[in-house]
């Protein structure tokens, strides 16, 4: 009993010796190379009201899927045109919304950058819908 | 009139003379009790808390508790996952410890902190602080951080070096080895070439990286550009192709391109990352499940 008891020890302290970390210490690092990607989650196409709403909502994850994904960043404002144009919709109906719109795409240029306040990472200029 | 300017003087000194004497009887928290309060909070896992309590003693307290205070607040921005800032407080406790062994404790806690930061150059001068001369269990901790910390660098031969000598057996010694041979096929993929072949031909550097999806719809959405440009051009004319239709047609086939070549960066960016699981893995299942040594958070407070 004795002799198993110093063996078991000595065992015991041989891989404390050998190993230096536990398996869960060293699954740590598992994921620090492994980057998220981060789903892209678009707030203006949510909570519809009315079917106008839905079939903007609808016309903007096109959109924004398979048109603005093929794109590089040209839009110099947040929220990007696409999602202003959607939110003037949703808030003034369609007429007034598309006006909103146009007068937005025609400010997209990056020409009066002394009128907008800028992003946190000074990227785009701000212009949200009023 | 004069009457009551002799009461409220006497009710001030009497005011006074109570505060005073309250002042007196009365002690602050001095400066070990602040410190103690620091790491209690620390034992309830409130690290932020314990971290004002530790700026308290590092301003009021001497030279000595700035020994003792430095890897606490280190402790505390690493549990709080700040590791740019824990790793800044693991180098002044470093600088302020009188013995090596100490030194050397900080020093493995900064580069797991700039590990985990990914700012593996800056653990890679770390790891070159430690002394050659470690007892087996630290040697094998420097080995694990060489392997990763090559790794995030892409000197994978050093990595692999790194990895195989923590690994005894064969077994895993060849998944590794195997998994390192993934990567020869990793370096092959060019993210120049993926733009190059956008630039051709739409659609076809975003198959090379494998991404179909944004391939496929790449190439429709320029194709359809394309078919506007000429039907403008035969049905009008060339110029009024060049001013409508081209422009939209430069933008989104521009576009294509650099996508491409970001896609392909990202396939290099991911697969890295699975081969690395992969090794980590392997490593791991060649260490003991439940044995953990006692770490430097464990003792630092004390």
């Amino acid at each position: 009993m004795k002799l198993f008891t110093i063996t078991s020890f000595l065992i015991c302290s041989l891989i404390g010796v050998t190993f230096a970390q536990s398996k869960s210490e060293v699954l740590d690092y598992k994921d620090l190379l492994s980057e998220k990607k981060e789903e892209v989650h678009y707030q203006a196409a949510e909570e519809n009201k009315n079917e106008i709403e839905s079939v903007f909502s609808g016309l903007f994850m096109v959109y924004k899927n398979f048109i603005s994904s093929q794109d590089g960043s040209n839009c110099v404002f947040y929220p990007s045109c696409s999602e202003y144009g959607l939110l003037a919709v949703k808030k003034y109906g369609v007429l007034m919304g598309t006006a909103n719109t146009m007068d937005r795409l025609t400010r997209c240029n990056g020409l009066s950058p002394e009128k907008y306040s800028w992003t946190e990472d000074r990227t785009l200029m701000i212009d949200e819908l009023k | 009139m004069n009457s009551i300017k002799i009461k409220s003087s006497i009710y001030f000194i009497l005011i006074f003379n109570f505060s005073c004497l309250i002042s007196v009887i009365s002690q602050a928290q001095t400066v070990s009790q602040t410190f103690d309060y620091g790491l209690n909070l620390m034992e309830l896992n409130r690290p932020k808390e314990a971290i004002a309590a530790f700026q308290r003693v590092l301003f009021f307290g001497d030279e000595d508790f700035q020994k003792k205070v430095f890897p606490n607040i280190a402790e505390c921005y690493f549990l709080l996952e700040d590791y740019a800032t824990a790793s800044r407080y693991f180098d002044l406790a470093y600088f302020s410890a009188s013995t090596d062994t100490t030194k050397t404790n900080y020093t493995f806690k900064k580069i797991e902190s700039l590990v985990r930061e990914k700012s593996f150059l800056f653990a890679k001068v770390e790891l070159l602080n430690l002394p050659d001369n470690l007892p087996p269990t630290l040697s094998n901790k420097k080995l694990l951080y060489s392997g990763i910390i090559h790794y995030g660098l892409g000197e994978y031969d050093e990595s692999k070096a790194s990895f195989l000598q923590i690994v005894s057996e064969e077994t895993p010694q060849m998944t590794i080895i195997a998994a390192f041979s993934k990567l020869e096929k990793v370096a092959k993929i060019s993210p120049k070439k993926a733009r190059i072949m956008s630039m051709i031909v739409p659609g076809l550097g975003q198959f090379y990286a494998g991404d179909v999806r944004n391939g496929i719809n790449s190439l429709v959405l320029n194709g359809s550009f394309a078919y506007l440009t000429l039907q403008t051009m035969f049905n009008y004319s060339i110029w009024d192709a060049a001013i409508s239709i081209l422009p939209w047609y430069q933008r989104y086939h521009m576009g294509g391109y650099l996508r491409a070549e970001e896609a392909a960066y990202e396939k290099i960016r991911r697969e890295t990352g699975e081969i690395f699981q992969e090794i980590i893995v392997t490593v791991a299942s060649a260490q003991p499940t439940s044995q953990k040594t006692p770490t430097q958070s464990a003792t630092l407070n004390k």
